[in-house]
């Protein structure tokens, strides 16, 4: 092994034990604001794994998304609970032999993909870059499902804040 | 940076048997040592210069005592954070209360990684380069969100939600002016966006020959006319261009929660916002990165409009608008003692030096072709790109001490139906004219 | 491509580095006298009445889903906003269709009034959050 692949190998088992720990953290921490804030490790640490892979769209779709979008959301909608003045509000999970079964299940169906994955995808050895492909491919293939996606979208923002809206008001 | 260690690794003898790894990763350590430290004396230096702008518009003297013109002020300033006592709240969540700084501060720092420094040289040529940096500026949000839930006091998460709020906000307007200006040059990479422009207003490796009437006087009479800083993307499309200046402009000003956009820490009524609770070394660190935070967002702009770190003007035009800018500040010193009237004379002299220099029809650009030492190049280039970069900077706080403060919903309000209007206007119409004039 | 995010590794360690070295010099030299008023939450001397953990305006949670929404769009366009120049009229019209459609969205949010930060009193009586 060369020193490079050395490298390499560090770096993705800290990032991949980054996430484990930060996912762990998240569904064990009973205080509901650090929940949200270990998640911002999960997602860093997948968005570092997207990097490892040469998907630097993704890696910055991510981040832009995951961490600067959706955790806020996540964060704000703790903020709208009643409870949130109790700070160790507990998560009301699920009984424990359920969610072993279906954290097996998940993990079952993972090692499949994984091992029935064809070679040529499992390690990515492009140097393109993926944001002009990607955009090529919405302008030629996937134009029909990108302009559903904008629908798919309007439904959200409109649903969403209907809902919102709704909440409040009852 | 990777080029340049290429460049030393083929060149030196002694670095022969090493994996090309390690002087990579030496290099880079070195590289961003320098830049750290940069934004450390470049945040102090900053609020030497903005208590003296400050000072200068109330009519005051500012900061005088330590050093000459008190110009030492930001020293004493770093050497008192570092002596202070640095307390945790009770209340306090004590763990997120310590992580936060290190999440605005490494988010910050973090975007230093992709700018385009001089020519050929960056810390990293990362080929998404705007869109990571946009990425990496908005996790800054978690960080304020954390410190302020983590300081569990009033003041603190009230300026934290109302800043994560702000800054979501100004996002949606900041993404797609940067969304019009990527039609224009047609690529994520920092740093090819300034390579591609030719001096005399071509985009190489495109197409590209057009601004539309009247400035395409300029591109098309490139031979005899000389373009300079008429080819930056900000005079490409004329008025579409300046619009997508200005809302970047103001939503830097919001998202670096400056003034007139400072509601996250209206001192009058919120204190100072998320970091009402954090003193000495942590609270430091929340201001060093608010100022860098500040000089990346410059550098975007000056990336994406002002042509990055091309010299805005020909030798010639270089040369006459200092020596006109002294020659009338003589003329008015005699006249007047107001240091204003004199800044303007020396302004005025040298916009007349640089049209001159214009009307001369001169086309060296750079200094380092002149003379004919190519390195030079780098140093030159890093001049520019400070010097623009540091303008704008200065140009925010001129504001912060011209405007006052907005109103929540006059905040939103300007946010959601005004900018974001806008920008989508001007993505149409700045996207029809690149099809049109490619 | 691996060697430049290699770079922001080690950028965003430095930092934390960085910063873990001021604390710790900080920690030598300064000094360190807690006491129980002194660590007490600021409220401009007073003592901090109930808890600081509020419950916030639902506002807050509507800007952020519309953020959401028009961010995930953003991205979206992002590559098309790369390729634009050699595809040519197809793109121009292809984001049309897609910036337009959720313009109705933008519109309709508009039009019901959410995205004012202060309501009509009313409403806010109806609300049972915060002002703030």
């Amino acid at each position: 092994m060369s020193l490079n692949e050395i490298l390499l190998n560090i770096i993705f088992y800290a990032l991949a034990l980054t996430g484990l720990f930060s996912s762990f953290m998240v569904a064990t921490s009973t205080n509901m604001v650090r929940t949200a804030f270990s998640l911002l490790g999960v997602l860093f640490s997948f968005a570092g794994l997207y990097g490892l892979l040469r998907a630097d769209f993704l890696f910055a779709a991510q981040i832009l998304v995951y961490v600067g979008g959706i955790l806020v959301l996540i964060i704000f909608a703790i903020m709208l609970t009643h409870k949130i003045a109790n700070v160790n509000l507990s998560n009301e999970s699920t009984s424990s032999s359920t969610v072993i079964a279906v954290v097996c299940i998940l993990f079952a169906v993972l090692v499949f993909i994984a091992l029935t994955l064809p070679e040529y995808i499992k390690i990515n050895q492009r140097n393109k870059p993926l944001t002009e492909m990607i955009g090529n491919n919405l302008l030629s293939d996937s134009l029909l499902p990108f302009e559903i996606l904008s629908v798919l979208l309007l439904a959200c923002l409109i649903g969403a804040v209907y809902l919102a809206r709704k909440e409040v008001k009852e | 940076m990777k080029e340049f260690i290429e460049h030393l690794y083929n060149e030196l003898e002694f670095l022969e048997g090493l994996p090309f790894i390690i002087p990579f990763i030496i290099g880079s350590f070195i590289l961003a040592f320098i830049i750290i430290n940069f934004i450390a004396v470049f945040a102090g230096v900053c609020t030497y210069i903005e208590r003296k702008v400050a000072a200068r518009i109330q009519a005051r003297v500012g900061p005088y005592m330590v050093g000459p013109h008190g110009i030492l002020q930001w020293l004493a300033d770093a050497l008192k954070l570092l002596f202070k006592e640095d307390t945790v709240p009770e209340k306090a969540d004590k763990l997120l209360f310590k992580l936060a700084p290190f999440i605005v501060f490494a988010g910050s720092f973090a975007c230093w990684v992709a700018l385009p420094l001089a020519p050929a040289f960056s810390p990293a040529r990362l080929n998404i380069g705007i869109l990571y940096i946009i990425a990496f500026g908005s996790s800054v949000i978690l960080g304020i969100l954390m410190a302020g839930w983590a300081s569990s006091s009033k003041w603190a998460l009230f300026g934290a939600m109302r800043s994560a709020a702000q800054i979501v906000s100004y996002e949606v307007p900041t993404g797609l002016t940067i969304l019009a200006m990527l039609l224009i040059t047609g690529t994520l990479d920092m740093h090819n966006t300034i390579a591609q422009i030719n001096l005399d207003g071509t985009i190489s490796g495109g197409q590209s020959q057009g601004l539309p009437f009247p400035l395409n006087y300029f591109s098309t009479n490139a031979d005899n006319f000389s373009a300079g800083m008429f080819s930056w993307y900000i005079f490409r499309y004329p008025p579409f261009t300046f619009i997508a200046f200005i809302i970047i402009y103001i939503c830097a000003l919001a998202e670096t929660n400056r003034v007139p956009f400072d509601i996250p820490e209206a001192e009058s009524e919120l204190v100072s916002g998320y970091h009402t609770e954090y003193s000495g070394m942590r609270f430091s660190f929340f201001f060093l990165s608010e100022y860098a935070n500040m000089f990346v967002f410059s550098a975007i702009i000056t990336t994406l409009f002002l042509g990055g770190w091309l010299p805005p003007f020909n030798i010639t035009g270089s040369l006459l608008a200092p020596a006109c800018g002294i020659i009338l500040y003589m003329l008015v010193k005699g006249k007047t003692t107001d240091p204003a009237n004199r800044f303007i004379a020396f302004c005025t002299g040298a916009g007349i030096g640089i049209f001159l220099g214009v009307l001369s029809g001169d086309k060296n650009y750079w200094f380092a072709d002149y003379l004919g030492i190519q390195s030079l190049r780098f140093i030159e280039g890093l001049f520019w790109f400070f010097t623009k970069s540091f303008g704008l900077v200065i140009l925010m706080m001129w504001l912060r001490w011209t405007i006052p403060r907005y109103r929540v919903d006059q905040l939103m309000e300007l946010c959601w139906k005004k900018l974001t209007p806008l920008a989508f206007i001007n993505l149409f119409c700045i996207g029809i004219l690149e099809w049109l004039y490619k | 491509m691996l060697l430049d995010f290699g770079v922001l590794l080690l950028y965003i360690v430095i930092a934390c580095g960085f910063l873990t070295a001021a604390l710790v010099a900080g920690r030598i030299i300064r000094p360190n006298k807690p006491y129980k008023d002194k660590l007490t939450t600021y409220e401009c001397g007073e003592d901090t009445i109930g808890t600081s953990f509020i419950q916030f305006n639902v506002r807050f949670y509507v800007i952020a889903l519309i953020f959401l929404i028009f961010e995930v769009e953003i991205v979206l366009l992002f590559p098309w906003a790369v390729v634009y120049k050699n595809v040519g009229l197809i793109a121009l019209i292809e984001m049309g269709v897609f910036i337009l459609i959720l313009l109705a969205g933008f519109a309709y949010v508009w039009s019901q009034k959410d995205l004012e930060w202060v309501k009509s009193e009313i409403e806010t009586e109806k609300e049972h959050g915060t002002n703030l």
